[in-house]
């Protein structure tokens, strides 16, 4: 299959979102100066369902927020409106995700905690949306799970039969990668570079023509969350580094084992999360039918 | 309590943390002793790890499986100095927090 082919299957993608019409005047608002998170917040808020989920993923451990965020405009105020806008688009893909793939799931989250926390070490502003970027970054492998289904059949059994590692299967099977594919698709988004390039980029992140630390963070996060053996990310290997990236963030021995017992204490705390958000929301649900 | 690959638990380990879903359904109880059939299931639904109890002797057990399994993740990655330094610091940091 040559590359333009799946771009134009891709087009026509039934499990993956078309810009929500909501995010299009989210966006509208945001271009006005004037526009205040409250405003922003109210306008979200008339959906409840999404607002649900919007609060169940902010309040997740992988932000690490210390307390609960209970409202769309405080969400908007601490994380900022990419961050939130990232959430809105991708929410049915994480759905997707969830139901059909919990190990590449468990990945994402991890990559996102381990993210964050490494960006936080190397002073990053908004780390925030390093984080949302290791949640999104493997987007392009649910999309070829979803979109895709035989040649990702092909994928995996290469990955089994000859023993590589899935990105390579990828190659061989669809003539790109995933991380290619999720920059079509993310490219439609309106999302800022910060967010788009470590997608595009978390295999080579030297190459990012900007953002390159970065894409760094993802980079490395990806790494370590495997290398913790937390989650599936489609085979079992670690990838390999890019040294030249590795250069501009380089973590020293002390630094990673603190990174790594924060992200053991998170991973924990993640499920305890999810069992506290599921009481939380079944109790919002019957308030807001009175 | 410990983090283990489900490939590596065994029937008889006793859960130290329920295992959920990420709606926070329970998929299976704190304190259920496992057995294949709760392995089998688990396996299946995708879940990746479990926290489990374990006394001295299966903290011990436990730590040479995680540590081979990490050994293993870096095979293709193991000419690579700086990721083998990785290795070595996960495992060191692994057996510390065993010793406490």
């Amino acid at each position: 299959m040559q590359p333009e082919e799946i771009q134009r299957k891709l087009k026509n993608v039934q499990t993956l979102p078309t810009i929500p019409p909501i995010v299009t005047k989210l966006n509208e608002m945001v271009e006005d100066e004037n526009t205040t998170a409250f405003q922003l917040g109210e306008v979200i808020e008339t959906d409840q369902v999404l607002t649900s989920k919007l609060l169940k993923m902010v309040n997740s451990s992988f932000f690490g927020f210390p307390k609960r965020i209970s409202t769309v405009s405080n969400a908007i105020v601490l994380l900022g409106f990419n961050v939130i806008k990232t959430l809105i688009v991708t929410s049915s893909i994480f759905e997707v995700m969830q139901a059909s793939d919990l190990g590449l799931w468990e990945h994402s989250l991890g990559c996102a905690t381990a993210a964050g926390i490494l960006a936080k070490k190397r002073n990053i502003t908004n780390p925030e949306e390093i984080s949302t970027a290791g949640l999104i970054h493997d987007l392009g492998k649910i999309v070829i799970k979803a979109e895709l289904p035989d040649e990702y059949n092909k994928i995996l059994n290469l990955v089994k039969e000859k023993s590589i590692p899935m990105r390579d299967a990828e190659l061989e099977v669809l003539g790109v990668s995933h991380e290619t594919i999720a920059s079509w698709l993310i490219s439609n988004w309106n999302l800022p570079a910060r967010l788009v390039i470590p997608v595009e980029y978390h295999h080579h992140p030297h190459e990012a023509k900007e953002y390159k630390n970065i894409a760094a963070i993802c980079h490395f996060a990806d790494i370590l969350i495997r290398a913790l053996g937390v989650g599936d990310g489609g085979d079992p290997w670690v990838p390999k580094l890019d040294h030249d990236a590795w250069e501009l963030i380089k973590f020293t021995k002390k630094e990673i084992k603190e990174v790594i017992k924060e992200i053991e204490d998170r991973l924990i705390d993640i499920e305890e999360f999810a069992e506290e958000m599921q009481g939380l929301s079944n109790g919002k649900d019957s308030t807001s039918n009175t | 309590m410990q983090r283990i690959s489900i490939k590596r638990a065994e029937p008889g380990m006793v859960l130290a943390k329920d295992v959920m879903a990420p709606d926070g359904r329970i998929l299976c109880g704190k304190s259920t002793k496992l057995t294949p059939e709760i392995l089998e299931r688990l396996s299946k639904i995708g879940v990746t790890s479990l926290y489990v109890q374990a006394n001295k002797k299966q903290s011990a057990q436990i730590l040479k499986a995680n540590l081979a399994q990490l050994k293993m993740r870096f095979e293709k990655v193991k000419d690579d100095p700086v990721l083998v330094a990785l290795m070595n610091t996960i495992g060191e940091y692994w057996i510390e927090v065993q010793k406490g």
